[in-house]
């Protein structure tokens, strides 16, 4: 059985991130893979077992204060999980709490959790529009980002892609995303995962490996996905 | 070009500003936006020179996600009806540009425009700059609703921009008591009243992944609701009792809303009254409420507005029905996923056999981002038997939402008329057809059905 654990589900849901849960446990259902959504919010004991996957989204300012304290309590688990291969994604205002910290232009600081090595910086400007990034791992990738945060990624820390179109991290370095083992922080929304099929099921074969089943996933009609993503890539920013 | 100059006379402004709206006419277009352009980039001060001295009476400006064209439509039949002469914009041109235009084509050149009474609708982005320019003497604020985030910013954001405004007016508010963030802009105005509803219904939908505002607007614990009626519209307290649904000063009772109409019941001082209309849905409750409200305080009698409330009819693109060889086709206007899913409940899932055209296009005003429709519940469409087209400049992504909820049988047709035609062909004469457009769409589709069935253009 693969649990999609939804973190923080009633704060950090903001574009369309449902569809990120609701992509995993389709493309598990369509395989005959046993899957559930399990959600874990504000105060709730997190349990990371073989198997699970771990999604957070992005969210409004102010859920992401509150959100930024609970996720310490959670943070040596998170960071377990993913050391032992546990599968995450990671979206936005998610992201960002996975790394070193997130300073905006005003307020106070919010802490991290470090999976990433990367800190974000806040912007004046906001990056929004569509985003096309290749990646070595899953070649054209296609989203819609907005946000003014500027992430900067350590020199060991491997990004998710090159921006093709767009923005990405921080507007400048031409990086978007990051990858450790196989948890992914990215900006990419829209939802992301439907129109990345090739994420979604990586994310999948790897909680598959965590549980010792079949790693190889029976192939999927894709064509639809293809055609979305295709429109999608022709996008101007 | 034009040269900014406010030196410019007043006539001056007005008069380049008509002759511009006049060829825009000529080239078949509303040409909302076009006169209030030029006359902004004349004189950036013009719309509250043209707004002073007229509408002795008041000026009214409707705020919020939701309903804004459909309560401002409402608010002006009322008080028409009651006697006023009222300027309304109805185009749904609700940006500074968009009202400066329906000033201009209202008034004479000496800058008089024959009505005593203003009704506007206000983009919420726009709102601050345009209370600051008209003063309006009342002001309603319908719901907020996550929606096009790419344009509007994130919801707080927006409800901020509101307060601020709010602030800074000498009017009176209307506030749904009903939707938390809403209600929290109380202590931003001066003198503010609370429209709400009593209802023993709650949602069927599933649909909490669209609403924001499930926590308390002062500290961010989380809202108990004794019901939810949509979204997070509803009865609620927070947790610590910090915050609550405050006491409505006009209240509806018993609503009963259908597809096609809706009724309620309301006490307006110590008369009560039942409240009909033909158009559906429970979320027009509201619209149909703030209406009251506001022209109720404004000295309307409870028995022109009951017999108004009986014969009025939908806004433009607003469950408008069009007969079209000889099907009831109705236009829904979707923007956002709590809109999608008031759609979804009262429309789509109702009707055993249900015929629908989606249309979703990504330009500005529809929003470029479409990740809101993976936060409508469209997975409610996946058990009954449907008659599903998808179209528009992102018909893929719609057909990809379409097949991740698992609703199986739904065709893609690239060109929305050719959608429109099939379903006319595969549904019996007398049958209805839903269309679902995006902003864009709606007015693209609504200009073909006009040409084919000589309704009117929106802007006639």
């Amino acid at each position: 059985m693969i649990r999609i654990i939804h973190l923080y589900p009633k704060e950090m849901n903001i574009y369309g991130d449902r569809g990120n849960v609701v992509a995993l446990n389709a493309r598990c259902a369509w395989r005959n893979i046993q899957s559930k959504i399990v959600f874990c919010g504000l105060g709730d004991k997190l349990s990371i077992a073989p198997g699970d996957i771990v999604f957070i989204g992005g969210g409004q300012d102010r859920g992401q204060s509150r959100v930024a304290a609970d996720l310490e309590t959670k943070a040596d688990v998170i960071r377990q999980a993913v050391e032992s291969g546990t599968p995450l994604l990671a979206i936005c205002g998610g992201y960002q709490l996975l790394g070193h910290h997130f300073r905006p232009i005003e307020g106070p600081e919010l802490g991290g959790i470090g999976v990433f090595d990367a800190k974000t910086m806040g912007g004046s400007e906001r990056m929004i529009g569509n985003i096309v990034v290749e990646s070595k791992h899953f070649g054209r990738l296609v989203g819609f980002e907005n946000h003014s945060g500027q992430t900067i990624l350590g020199e060991k820390q491997a990004e998710l892609g090159v921006v093709r179109r767009g923005c990405g991290n921080n507007g400048k370095d031409q990086g978007e995303g990051a990858m450790t083992q196989h948890a992914i922080g990215t900006y990419m929304h829209g939802s992301f995962l439907p129109k990345n099929p090739a994420v979604t099921d990586w994310l999948i074969a790897a909680a598959q490996e965590q549980l010792g089943e079949p790693t190889v996933l029976k192939k999927l009609d894709d064509s639809l996905e293809r055609k979305a993503s295709d429109y999608a890539a022709r996008l101007e920013p | 070009m034009l040269v900014y100059n406010s030196g410019m006379p007043k006539q001056l402004t007005i008069l380049s500003a008509k002759i511009a709206f006049r060829i825009g006419r000529l080239f078949g277009k509303g040409g909302s936006a076009l006169p209030g352009l030029v006359a902004e980039r004349i004189d950036p001060q013009v719309l509250s020179k043209l707004v002073r001295g007229n509408f002795r009476k008041g000026i009214i400006l409707i705020t919020g996600t939701n309903g804004k064209t459909t309560t401002a439509l409402l608010t002006a039949e009322i008080l028409r009806a009651d006697g006023r002469t009222v300027l309304h914009n109805r185009g749904g041109s609700n940006l500074m540009r968009g009202l400066l235009s329906t000033m201009i084509q209202a008034c004479n050149l000496g800058g008089r425009v024959k009505a005593d009474t203003a009704v506007f609708e206000v983009d919420e982005n726009a709102f601050p700059a345009i209370v600051a320019a008209v003063k309006p003497t009342h002001i309603i604020v319908t719901n907020l609703f996550r929606d096009q985030l790419d344009r509007y910013g994130e919801l707080d954001a927006t409800a901020q921009k509101l307060a601020g405004a709010l602030r800074k007016a000498d009017a009176m508010a209307w506030l749904n008591a009903d939707d938390p963030l809403v209600a929290s802009l109380a202590s931003a105005t001066k003198n503010s009243s609370f429209f709400g509803v009593q209802a023993s219904t709650s949602t069927k939908l599933d649909d909490e992944w669209s609403a924001d505002s499930l926590v308390s607007p002062k500290s961010g614990v989380p809202l108990i609701y004794s019901k939810r009626y949509y979204s997070h519209i509803g009865i609620y307290k927070s947790s610590n009792g910090d915050f609550s649904r405050p006491k409505a000063d006009i209240e509806a009772t018993h609503p009963q809303a259908k597809q096609d109409q809706l009724s309620f019941q309301l006490k307006l001082g110590n008369r009560e009254i039942t409240v009909r209309t033909k158009l559906g849905g429970f979320y027009n409750v509201y619209n149909v409420l703030a209406a009251v409200a506001v022209t109720y305080q404004l000295g309307v009698s409870p028995d022109t507005i009951r017999v108004t409330m009986q014969e009025s009819k939908p806004a433009f693109g607003r469950l408008e029905r069009i007969d079209y060889k000889g099907r009831e086709l109705y236009l829904l206007l979707v923007k956002n996923p709590v809109g999608f899913n008031q759609i979804i409940e009262t429309f789509l899932l109702p009707d055993h056999e249900v015929s629908a055209l989606i249309i979703i296009n990504d330009n500005i005003a529809d929003g470029r981002d479409v990740s809101w429709l993976w936060d409508a519940n469209l997975e409610a469409l996946s058990e009954k038997k449907r008659n599903l087209i998808v179209s528009g400049q992102r018909a893929d992504d719609m057909a990809l939402r379409l097949k991740y909820a698992n609703v199986a049988k739904f065709t893609t047709k690239a060109n929305p008329e050719h959608g429109i035609d099939k379903l006319v062909t595969s549904v019996k004469p007398g049958q209805k057809i839903y269309i679902v457009p995006t902003y864009t769409a709606m007015l693209s589709i609504r200009s073909w059905l006009a040409k084919k069935t000589g309704i009117q253009e929106y802007w006639q």
